[in-house]
């Protein structure tokens, strides 16, 4: 029931939001900090019941082969809480800015929301793709909310791009559906090992194409850096830091269940994109002008380091990809946070324009500090840990070359966060001067985004001690064993 | 299996992949992509068609064909169908900023 | 547990003590000595240059007691961040090369351990299997300085601040080393010697050649290390302790000539060989102290620098090639000969007129007490490693009185009248203009502009256009279609 819930609740406050426009013209942020809460402890509820025991939620009573099953285990405890903290974090980020004015945002708010968990726990593939789509549409209008030209060039070509994936996910459904007569996730796993060589290539080159097209790995990636930079700057937060993580998710269920026994290349092709994404994620971030387009390549790197970790076929790999998942979403949050709030401050998002924030804003420096530290990979914090793992398990599945290429990517972006921070560092022609500002500017007080930075730092830091401690590596170990144990997933599933 | 139905919907997919690998017109590459959902969408459900079945609308007598294709098509339409709308909605406001639905011109945002 | 190999965690054996006590006693030196350097405004900045010293103490000594290779790498890595932040108050750039230089050498530390834990199953401190060797010496090699990995040094240690100069010299890289000395094994015997002997010719052939007396001492440091890796290469247990007490040696002596350059940079003005002289009328302690760690390096019979190379050379004779001592030898003469161009142009000759001393560092002052006084401990120190080295020879199984025996002696002072004679025929070359053969860091600012294709190429991929971009997805589905 809970699974469920997780997934109605924020759906109906979406749709109650357009009636409670109608009703009062303005809503109040309360009203929606409480459909936000509701829905976060939904969501946080289903993530407790599927991490003590593993549920199995069938709809309407059907048996798993003709109905949807909804599958609640650790792998989506762990990506529910993770969901959860990015949600509410570009939540209360949104409302802080916005207030409770623009309600077509907060329903698409809450759509996402809702999707995002229908994805999590289904446990159908066509079930997966009505979800992702849902997901991907409210995406498309999140990014292009704002009415620019740049956020509108980017929504579509978003649009265009995300579309294009859909349809290899369902050219991928149709073909698995039509070769086995199934499209339950569990059944499938075991169905898939007795299809035609020629078909099962097929079925596996279109579902991986499409999903990696939708989680922005480096051939396919183009359209990640004009969303993720055009859009607002909660919204720049939460694609980076949650929806994407989401796509990770749908891609580690569905190559893990699926082709884990029957189609080893599948593993090897992710490692290929992963290395290519992380040099040219950090290549391109090397030459940006533009803040936040440049955290937007370091996603893409990001996104390299974790198909690094998918790519070893183990449960060790899926381990370290999960923790650098959680980091990673922790991470580039407050990055984006910071950056949004700081260019909005000095009014351009040139980095060469951004000086002179040491004096004025010292507490976000240090925190942008702090999280940059941290993504590009020193010890100790947390990005260095997930790292290290990464680099472990790779080493595990008996190949250097990725962990060669991650040790050169801590370079270059070492370089390129420093140049963001040494032109913060700067003094700027303002402040030399010793002119007063033309316009007086009221300093805007952000004390929730403020609070919501300095809790994801301090939370890099504290991981990144954590992760020493035996407690904390056995619960991203289990997470890691159950991704890739296929037949405990379909025993839970079908009951045997 | 209806070679038929296959065969049209492989032609459509290339045509429609064709038409937005290589077609100038935004409105073009929107149209290229509903015609490669429509033929993804031939290909479901003409898998499931049993020869000499009849159409699964109760009450029925014989073999009826697999209904079940035919509700991931509809599903499928309704996604599609939205998918198109927004992109519409997106070329009619890129439109007021650009003059111009083509696509070598809407390109603002680059490096 | 999954991410667990085995491993202790610290690893505490003799070697481990000298280098922290090592680390400390410098570290001390260099805090008494920075009152009279620091001339930062801020406090923020003056507690940097202050702090940093210490932090960089604390985690090399977790470094150098660490029992597996992991930790190993992360106190390495967080003693290159600490020395970055006082290396970055004075030169943004050279601390910019600094970092980029560690990390990637950690980088290669951390797959060479990844791997040798999915090889082995533990990843404690000490020899590697020979197919993942390459790994770590290349990690290594970037700290110790290595032939092509030394880019970095002379720039780093030429344009840091004194202090941080004197603690990179003096233990930063020996920390490298002392990983080195950790690997041993006979899979290294035949590449290592062969390593040090080409570092100690360069490091020696490029110092001749400067007219940068920190950028001439930055040199002398990558000569040194070759003598030590050299001693490491021969494998047995007289190498291992030889090259533990020229490292001990080399840092003391190497530290109190940085600290020496230093005065003279405060009190002038200038590092520029060409430009400096008359020092030892106006500054006679100063120039004492540099006397004692110049005839150290150098290798004068009584202090510690003639003990530790005649303990490497003892060590060396046990290998059956000839060839590392005799380029171990010529390597000295240059160094004799680099330490009287030092001495003779910065302390002996006439000064360039225009140069004039700065008040408040000239001696009687207080910043000129603070300086000598920092410069007075491993002076002392030097001195008496080499008048007992009793210790150090203990530790490699000699007794101190067979490094006094004639073998030593005779060939010391053939290399000291060699050198003098040399430089007193080259004397005049010396001081005419620059003869500066260029290093690999100047390669580097070529490479960026060769490495601008690939720059373009990603970015004229991302043109804007989506025609392209849906071409590119068609043909990465292709690909992977190919693949599988």
């Amino acid at each position: 029931m809970t699974l469920v819930l997780a997934i109605m609740l924020p759906l109906l406050s979406a749709f109650l939001i357009p009636f409670f426009h109608l009703a009062r013209k303005t809503l109040s942020a309360g009203l929606i900090s409480i459909m936000g809460l509701a829905s976060i402890s939904a969501a946080l509820a289903a993530a407790y019941t599927g991490w003590y025991s593993p549920a199995v939620s069938l709809m309407g009573g059907w048996a798993p082969d003709i109905g949807i099953a909804l599958v609640g285990d650790r792998l989506s405890s762990a990506f529910l809480l993770l969901t959860s903290i990015g949600s509410g974090a570009a939540l209360a980020c949104a409302l802080e800015k916005f207030g409770g004015g623009p309600w077509r945002f907060y329903a698409l708010f809450f759509l996402l929301l809702g999707s995002m968990n229908g994805i999590l726990l289904t446990g159908d593939l066509f079930n997966l793709f009505v979800f992702y789509e849902i997901f991907s549409v409210a995406a498309y209008l999140l990014v292009a909310f704002s009415m620019s030209w740049q956020a509108l060039e980017a929504g579509l070509k978003y649009l265009v791009l995300g579309t294009i994936g859909a349809l290899f996910i369902l050219l991928g459904t149709a073909f698995t559906f039509m070769a086995t007569g199934v499209l339950n996730m569990a059944l499938l796993a075991e169905a898939l090992a007795s299809i035609p060589r020629e078909t099962l290539t097929a079925i596996s080159a279109c579902l991986v194409l499409g999903l990696t097209i939708k989680t922005g790995a480096f051939p396919v990636h183009f359209w990640l850096p004009d969303a993720h930079s055009s859009a607002q700057t909660a919204v720049s937060a939460l694609l980076s830091g949650v929806l994407i993580k989401v796509s990770i998710y749908a891609l580690m269920r569905v190559c893990y269940i699926f082709f884990l026994g029957t189609n080893g290349t599948v593993f090897l092709a992710i490692t290929v994109t992963g290395s290519l994404s992380v040099l040219g994620g950090h290549l391109m971030a090397l030459r940006q002008d533009d803040i936040k387009r440049l955290l937007a390549y370091s996603t893409v790197a990001q996104i390299g380091y974790i198909l690094i970790g998918i790519g070893c076929a183990s449960a060790a790999g899926a381990a370290a990809a999960v923790f650098h998942t959680f980091n990673h979403m922790l991470m580039k949050m407050g990055l984006f946070i910071t950056a949004g709030n700081l260019s909005e401050e000095k009014g351009t998002r040139e980095i060469c324009g951004l000086t002179g924030l040491w004096k004025s804003h010292p507490v976000w420096v240090a925190a942008f500090a702090v999280l940059s530290a941290a993504i590009v990979g020193m010890p100790p914090m947390n990005g260095f840990m997930s790292k290290w793992f990464i680099i472990l398990s790779s080493a595990g599945a008996g190949t250097v070359i990725p962990a060669l290429v991650i040790a050169a990517g801590t370079v270059i972006s070492a370089a390129y966060y420093l140049r963001i921070l040494s032109a913060f560092i700067s003094p700027g022609e303002g402040s030399s001067s010793g002119l007063p500002p033309s316009v007086p500017r009221k300093p805007r007080r952000r004390s929730i985004s403020f609070a919501i930075v300095g809790s994801f730092a301090l939370l890099c830091l504290v991981l990144g001690v954590m992760a020493f401690s035996p407690f904390f590596r056995e619960c991203f170990s289990s997470i890691g064993q159950t991704a890739v144990d296929v037949e405990a997933y379909v025993g839970l599933v079908t009951g045997r | 299996m209806i070679l038929l139905s296959y065969a049209t919907a492989i032609i459509i997919f290339c045509i429609g992949l064709y038409t937005i690998m290589v077609r100038r017109n935004l409105f073009k590459t929107v149209l290229g992509l509903a015609l490669m959902e429509s033929a993804v969408l031939l290909i479901i459900v003409s898998s499931g068609y049993i020869p000499g079945g009849v159409p699964p609308i109760a009450p029925f007598s014989g073999q009826a064909v697999n209904p079940l294709p035919h509700a991931f098509t509809l599903t499928a339409i309704v996604i599609g169908a939205s998918d198109i709308a927004l992109a519409l909605a997106f070329i009619v406001k890129l439109h007021r900023h650009y003059r111009t639905v083509d696509l070598d011109r809407i390109r603002g945002l680059r490096g | 547990m999954m991410f667990d190999t085995a491993h202790e965690l610290f690893r505490i054996d003799t070697f481990s003590m000298v280098m922290s006590a090592l680390v400390v006693f410098m570290t001390v030196a260099v805090s008494i000595y920075s009152p009279g350097y620091c001339e930062e405004r801020t406090t923020f900045r003056r507690a940097v240059f202050y702090g940093a010293p210490w932090l960089f103490c604390l985690f090399s000594c977790l470094g150098v007691v660490s029992g597996s290779w992991f930790m190993f790498t992360i106190s390495v890595e967080l003693s290159s961040l600490a020395l970055f932040f006082i290396i970055l108050l004075q030169d943004p750039k050279a601390a910019r090369l600094y970092i980029f230089s560690q990390l990637l050498g950690a980088g290669f530390l951390l797959t060479g351990t990844a791997l040798l834990g999915a090889l082995t199953g533990a990843t404690a401190i000490g020899p590697v299997p020979g197919d993942i060797l390459w790994l770590f010496l290349t990690g290594l090699g970037f700290k110790a300085a290595f032939p092509v990995l030394h880019f970095w040094l002379p720039q780093v240690h030429g344009k840091a601040p004194t202090p941080a100069s004197a603690l990179l010299s003096g233990f930063a890289v020996k920390i490298g080393v002392f990983g080195i000395a950790r690997l041993v094994s006979p899979d290294t015997g035949t590449v290592l010697p062969f390593l040090g002997s080409v570092m100690a010719i360069y490091g020696v052939g490029q110092a001749l050649l400067q007219h940068d007396a920190k950028r001439l001492l930055a040199y002398h440091t990558v000569s040194q290390l070759g003598y030590i890796v050299t001693a490491l290469g021969a494998g047995t247990s007289l190498g291992i302790a030889a090259g533990f007490f020229h490292t001990v040696a080399h840092a003391l002596f190497k530290g109190l000539l940085f600290l020496s350059v230093g005065t003279l940079e405060k009190v002038y003005g200038t590092k520029d060989l060409d430009h400096l002289g008359g020092a030892a009328r106006e500054l006679p302690l100063t120039f004492s102290l540099f006397l004692v760690g110049a005839l150290a390096i150098s290798g004068f019979p009584g202090f510690s620098g003639y003990a530790s190379k005649a303990m490497v050379k003892a060590a060396l004779y046990e290998i059956p090639n000839p060839l590392w001592y005799w380029a171990l030898q010529a390597a000295g003469v240059g160094t004799v000969i680099s330490f009287c161009k030092v001495g003779y142009f910065a302390f002996i000759r006439e000064r360039d007129p225009g140069l004039r001393p700065h008040r408040e560092h000239m001696p009687g002052g207080r910043k000129d007490l603070m300086r000598n006084t920092g410069m007075a401990l491993p002076a002392a120190a030097t001195l008496t490693l080499g008048i007992f080295p009793g210790f150090f020879a203990g530790l490699g199984g000699l007794e101190s009185n067979s490094l006094f025996g004639m073998k030593d002696l005779l060939p010391a002072a053939a290399t000291f009248a060699l050198g003098i004679s040399l430089f007193w025929i080259l004397r005049k070359w010396f001081g005419s203009g620059k003869h500066e053969i260029p290093d690999i860091d100047t390669l580097i600012s070529k490479g960026s502009r060769l490495s601008a294709p690939v720059f373009s190429i990603l970015q004229s991929m991302n043109c804007g256009l989506l025609r392209f971009y849906i071409a590119a997805v068609v043909a990465a589905g292709l690909a992977l279609m190919f693949l599988m």
